[in-house]
């Protein structure tokens, strides 16, 4: 019986050993290569020390090692906390400390300039490298990982786990503070792949190209899905979007998932989309933000034969909703209804289940409700609670996940995504956290208070706006501000304007009033698009 | 000097959109890939800006991590399109 994610894998390398598991440019591995070096990763993790549990973060952009990392330490009796590859040194070491990670899986590019940001003692107490010439380059006791890789797996290995633990911690962002841990047990890993296989069909059969990070829930789903079905999944890391179409061709795939700025720059005609032969691409999921109506039709255009998936979800409860492609011409704007096996509920500010037309909070039922935060009780607290409408005779009523999604639904239960309750951004697909860029705005020593708002953008979601106050008698040097932000944030975090204000609106009780700040902001953004001329 | 225009130019547009490479150009590191200022959304905002400065517009060939990897072979690429579409006397 399979209930830990790496029995998946086992099962899968059973049924088709010898088929195409795992591509990254010219490796390849089948699944009996993938299984048995996830296994020797396994045993390397144990002999390093690893007890059952504890976490390993895998620092590496998309790659074999990166996938063999996850599964090894599944099989370790491990918590897997992929890190997104373009995260700043004090990102990582946030994530690092706050869940205490015991190892951490890197390359020695990766590695150098965390050097300085990782504590004397505490996480990580060692480290593994996947480059294989790397030398001795850490303080920390280093393993090498291909070796692990290479190792041999006695039979009889003894699992720790059972379904219900902890398989996996992904980061993400709220509304306020630091990013925070989302705890997936491997129960909610394998209930979503096996939800997501259902409704998208996918069989041995499908090649995925997977170009979603392995720290996001839909990204890992890639990965989940395809050794689960025997599917394979080609990695690729494109700069360009003809890249992607490229691969697309190359590789024959058939399943392609998605985020708004990649549907964007796929529909730019530098990329060949529209000229491309995609006889086998048999369908395209977006998630991570609404896909813009005029960006839809460009890639229906582009892609006639190829069937559309719109999903929603949030990494909270992994997986939500999807709209099947047959609707998407009847409900323009809909995120559809919920995935398999899951009961999603609209419940008012009163807390009663809101008729159509009605707005009120998405709550998500089912196998992917997550485990919450890492260290955060409070927080889960306010996120999972127990279901509002339980059926009688149930002593403690199962947890359910408040999304903070505003959303109503029509007369057949087709669900309209409306508005966020808090200040979360959305951009670029990832969830970003106002406070965190605001932080980093005041941190300059440039300006007195900063506030970040999202307005609606075409490509990506959300753009970013920072108002800033001045310091007393001087001004902002917005060049050296927007230097700064650039040397402390990624790319997607940093402001796509900044607007110098004197003051900001501010609630009775002397707070920032976001909602009244984000109105100012579309405002000025209506009217400089509308002052713009055509170059 | 025709030269310079164009580098100062594109270097001006690369500033305004990636604050990093000015400081990276200080440090004296050229690529803007290997250093990661440029991923595929900067890209295409860099294309963006660049076919509205110069009134060119950018080939599906013409899309090449050699081409964007510097400010330097940024203003050959851009170079040669203006070449082709002003052919006599600028």
């Amino acid at each position: 019986m399979d209930f830990l994610v790496h029995h998946m894998l086992r099962t899968t390398a059973e049924r088709f050993a010898d088929k195409e598991a795992l591509v990254q440019g010219t490796r390849r591995l089948t699944f009996a290569e993938f299984a048995s070096q996830a296994a020797g990763v396994a045993r390397g993790l144990r002999e390093a020390g690893l007890r059952r549990g504890e976490r390993v973060a895998v620092f590496l952009e998309a790659s074999l090692e990166q996938s063999l990392a996850i599964l090894g330490i599944s099989q370790a009796g491990g918590v897997f906390v992929p890190i997104h590859h373009s995260l700043f040194p004090h990102q990582v070491e946030h994530i690092l400390s706050d869940c205490d990670v015991t190892g951490l899986i890197t390359d020695s590019r990766k590695l150098a300039p965390l050097q300085e940001h990782l504590p004397a003692e505490g996480a990580p107490r060692w480290v593994a490298l996947c480059d294989p010439d790397s030398g001795e380059v850490s303080r920390l006791p280093q393993y090498s990982f291909a070796e692990w890789c290479a190792g041999e797996v006695a039979s009889g290995w003894q699992d720790w786990r059972i379904g219900r633990d902890l398989a996996a911690i992904l980061y993400t962002s709220g509304s306020t503070g630091k990013p925070k841990g989302v705890m997936l047990s491997h129960e909610n890993l394998l209930a979503g792949a096996a939800i997501v296989s259902d409704y998208l069909h996918i069989t041995s059969a499908d090649r995925t190209l997977a170009v979603l990070p392995f720290s996001f829930d839909a990204g890992l789903n890639q990965l989940m899905t395809g050794i689960a079905q025997g599917a394979a999944v080609v990695l690729q890391d494109a700069l360009f979007a003809r890249d992607i179409v490229r691969a697309l061709q190359a590789e024959q795939i058939t399943g392609l998932a998605g985020v708004p700025p990649l549907w964007n720059l796929l529909v730019q005609p530098s990329s060949g989309l529209a000229r491309a032969e995609l006889p086998h691409l048999r369908y395209v999921t977006n998630t991570g933000g609404a896909l813009p109506q005029t960006v839809l039709r460009r890639l229906r255009e582009a892609l006639p034969a190829t069937q559309v998936y719109l999903m929603y979800g949030l990494t909270e409860a992994f997986r939500s909703t999807y709209l099947p492609p047959e609707e998407i011409d009847r409900r323009p704007g809909s995120i559809g209804k919920a995935i398999p096996n899951t009961e999603i509920l609209i419940v008012n500010d009163e807390g009663r289940p809101c008729g159509p037309g009605e707005p009120g909070e998405l709550v998500h039922h089912g196998p992917t409700v997550s485990l919450g935060y890492w260290g955060q009780p409070e927080l889960t607290a306010q996120v999972l609670r127990p279901h509002p409408f339980p059926p009688p005779g149930l002593s403690n009523p199962p947890l359910v996940c408040y999304s903070g999604d505003l959303v109503q639904s029509d007369e057949e239960g087709f669900l309209y995504f409306l508005a966020r309750r808090d200040n979360q951004i959305k951009s670029s697909g990832f969830r970003i956290s106002p406070t965190e860029i605001e932080e980093v705005l005041c941190r300059s020593g440039l300006v007195q208070e900063a506030a970040v708002v999202g307005v609606p953008h075409e490509a990506l979601g959300q753009a970013i706006v920072a108002y800033v106050r001045p310091l007393e008698g001087s001004e902002v040097d917005i060049e050296k501000l927007m230097l700064f932000c650039a040397e402390n944030l990624p790319r997607h975090m940093l402001p796509k304007s900044v607007e110098v204000r004197d003051t900001f609106p501010k609630t009775s009780s002397g707070k920032i009033d976001y909602p009244a700040l984000r109105r100012l902001a579309v405002a000025s953004a209506e009217g400089s698009a509308a002052g713009r001329a055509r170059p | 000097m025709h030269k310079t225009t164009v580098v100062e130019r594109i270097q001006n547009q690369v500033f305004e959109l990636f604050p990093l490479a000015r400081k990276q150009a200080i440090d004296g590191n050229l690529s803007l890939l290997d250093s990661g200022i440029l991923d595929s959304m900067g890209i295409l905002e860099l294309v963006t800006a660049l076919e509205a400065e110069f009134g060119i517009t950018f080939s599906d060939e013409d899309m090449t991590s050699e081409a964007f990897d510097s400010i330097d072979s940024l203003a050959a690429l851009v170079e040669s399109k203006l070449a082709l579409s002003l052919p006599a006397e600028s």
